[in-house]
């Protein structure tokens, strides 16, 4: 009988956060949810994709699609004691190619909340290696995961979908390596200790900045702050010796006025010999005159200024919807032709091992009841075999030809039944 | 001689080419069209190379002996230059400029040699004046390519420009550490050039536009690489390669002694 591929989940566009934290499963519960599901009896294969933002599970059943979402919903409301009126208006459900082209969505990151988002990559691949321990994945799961990782990769590497910085600490970081280039012995500054310039030095420490400074009007508070991120305080008022020695500055204090004038600046700049210097004033108000930025070799940037560039980016990867549809388009089509080609080739086996069977029996009569030499023998093997291939050449051409033209794997094997070119035992 | 400025002369189309099709992926952000256009440039110098072997034995004579001549190997080094360390260094976006500009020095050099193939032929001592230089020159134009990027760089940085060539363009410190190691490159060539040519000269050396451009170029090149070596960093040392620059072209259009 066939086997059905159904989709039953919900997501950040279908329901609010108070109902996707009642279904959300942590990665350490994913393994014992998929146990019980499969003890439970019904589906054959089954994954599940649990994130911040969504809950999906895909799933493989030898049954028609609403039962297994059936399966599926009430296995969701037992676990998480929700009635079936409160989750069914939640819950999306999809079977076959819509199944897999959501799939191939959510895995090049269309269907994230931060439309390109790289994070779906490892979450998908971690939804299949959990349901590959669960001993829950079978023939169609164990293609349809890592063809979906190669949609995302390729989706992300031919098109823009991913490219640029989605969040302002990310913009900040990529301003600076535009900068500096290669951020290895860099010297980063922190100016107060704002939530958001902590979020960029974790994020610019990644880049192999060699050391951070910490300068806070409460030097407690820097040492505090230094200890945290691994880097040295530095007294206030040798605010100017540490603007001279570092390249990047993120600046968040909750001063009422400017703290750096162009004036103080300008006479940084001379100290610096010119070095570049690269200013990131997130405070409000503003810690640095925006007059600053007017001295050379200083790249001033504000967190409008960082918004803009995040904005620019979310435009510019919506703008590859369409691009990156297609592609999953042509993907989707790409399996859908792989699973035909499956089921074509379940019946190409069974007509061939059926023949085979035949041919295998009367070469043994041959070889115990007319006493032929084994020169003979093989002789008529490879005779046998070369007329077996010859006979079945044009059934199995027409199998592959049914298959493309759409016709079910039952189907297939009830024509060759009709036809008695295959026995029930053997269907 | 006709095979060697056909040779000249179709390296210069390839140059061409390739300098459109750089320019093309900077502007429209398609930088893996880069391979491509460097294979495009990679033959375009094979012809180069055979257009000059060619002249040289069929002239009897190294393409030094006049500025028109001089012009084919000095974009043969600039691209060679180019060729060897612009991908290493990840700067291959001065192809942009590189590649025009070996382009219209190749294919200048070529039809003027067509139009009027008579020289006055050189003594070897010259040589090592004019080789020095070429080499020199192709670092230290290479460098200003560089130097212009930089400028365009962070001038987009500055007025948040964050769009088109902004994203195509290397980082400013990729930019500035090339710029560096071009003119430390050539620097050596650039002062035996000129050392070799006042002590050729001798007693008839006299101030002439273009020795006043070398002097120049030279002057500027010493205080770029001493402020580099005190620490100075920035845009204003760009500006001073531009400059340099400059004053290396004049030296060699300006008419003068060497004409």
């Amino acid at each position: 009988m066939d086997s059905t591929l159904v989709l039953v989940g919900l997501n950040h566009k279908t329901a609010p956060v108070e109902v996707r934290e009642q279904i959300s499963f942590s990665p350490e519960q994913v393994p014992q949810l998929l146990g019980t599901l499969r003890q439970t009896g019904g589906l054959l294969e089954c994954a599940l994709l649990s994130t911040c933002n969504r809950t999906e599970f895909y799933a493989v059943a030898q049954q028609g699609a609403a039962q297994i979402w059936e399966t599926l919903g009430s296995f969701l409301e037992d676990n998480r004691q929700l009635g079936p009126e409160h989750l069914s208006e939640h819950l999306y459900r999809q079977e076959g190619t819509m199944a897999i082209n959501h799939l191939f969505s959510v895995s090049s990151g269309l269907d994230s909340l931060i439309v390109g988002e790289n994070q779906i990559l490892g979450q998908v691949r971690r939804a299949f290696i959990q349901a590959q321990e669960a001993r829950f994945t079978g023939p169609v799961l164990e293609r349809l995961f890592p063809w979906a990782l190669r949609v995302g990769k390729k989706v992300r590497s031919e098109t823009g979908i991913a490219r640029g910085a989605s969040s302002v600490a990310a913009a900040a970081v990529n301003l600076a390596q535009n900068i500096f280039g290669d951020m290895s012995g860099r010297r980063v500054l922190l100016l107060g200790a704002g939530k958001m310039s902590t979020k960029a030095l974790k994020l610019l420490s990644k880049t192999g900045v060699s050391e951070v400074q910490v300068v806070n009007r409460t030097f407690e508070k820097a040492a505090e702050l230094a200890q945290q991120c691994g880097g040295v305080a530095v007294p206030f008022e040798a605010l100017d010796d540490a603007l001279s020695a570092v390249d990047i500055l993120i600046s968040s204090t909750g001063a009422p006025h400017y703290i750096v004038t162009k004036q103080r600046m300008a006479e940084v700049m001379r100290r610096r010999k010119g070095k570049p210097l690269f200013l990131v004033d997130i405070a409000m108000p503003r810690d640095f005159d925006p007059a600053c930025g007017d001295v050379d070799n200083v790249y001033l940037y504000n967190i409008d200024d960082l918004q803009a560039v995040v904005d620019k980016n979310l435009a510019r990867r919506h703008g590859e919807t369409q691009a990156v549809l297609g592609m999953i388009e042509s993907a989707t089509k790409d399996f859908c032709r792989y699973l035909d080609s499956r089921q074509a080739s379940d019946a190409i086996v069974t007509l061939r091992s059926s023949f085979d069977s035949v041919r295998l029996s009367e070469l043994e009569h041959f070889r115990t009841k007319k006493n032929l030499e084994a020169s003979e023998l093989a002789l008529l093997e490879a005779f046998s075999r070369r007329l077996l291939n010859k006979l079945l050449h044009s059934p199995t051409e027409k199998l592959r030809q049914l298959s493309e033209g759409g016709a079910s794997s039952d189907e297939l094997m009830q024509s060759l039944s009709l036809l008695g070119l295959v026995t029930e035992d053997e269907e | 001689m006709t095979l060697s400025l056909l040779l000249l002369i179709t390296s210069s189309l390839g140059y061409l080419a390739a300098g459109y099709g750089i320019s093309r992926g900077v502007f429209v952000e398609k930088k893996k069209t880069f391979p491509a256009w460097r294979k495009v440039l990679w033959i375009a110098f094979g012809l180069h190379t055979l257009g000059l072997l060619v002249y040289s034995v069929t002239s009897g004579h190294l393409p030094v002996q006049s500025l028109k001549e001089t012009f084919a190997p000095l974009a043969w080094a600039m691209m060679l230059l180019y060729l060897a360390f612009a991908e290493r260094w990840s700067v291959e976006v001065t192809g942009a400029v590189a590649a025009p500009a070996t382009f219209a020095m190749t294919a200048f050099s070529a039809f003027a040699i067509w139009h009027d193939p008579s020289v006055t032929p050189l003594g070897p001592r010259l040589y090592l004046h004019i080789l020095s230089l070429v080499v020199g020159y192709a670092s230290l134009f290479l460098a200003s390519f560089c130097a212009l990027l930089y400028f365009v760089q962070a001038k987009l940085l500055k007025e948040k420009k964050l769009d088109g060539i902004y994203r195509a363009l290397p980082p400013l410190g990729t930019l500035d550490k090339v710029c560096y190691r071009l003119i430390w490159a050539g620097f050596p060539a650039l002062v035996v050039g000129i050392a070799s040519g006042v002590l050729i000269q001798g007693s008839h050396w006299h101030w002439g536009t273009q020795e006043i451009m070398v002097v120049a170029t030279g002057l500027v090149y010493t205080i770029y690489l001493h402020a580099r070596v005190a620490g100075w960093q920035g845009r204003q040392l760009n500006v001073m390669l531009l400059v340099a620059s400059v004053c290396a072209a004049l030296s060699f259009l300006l008419p003068g002694g060497h004409q």
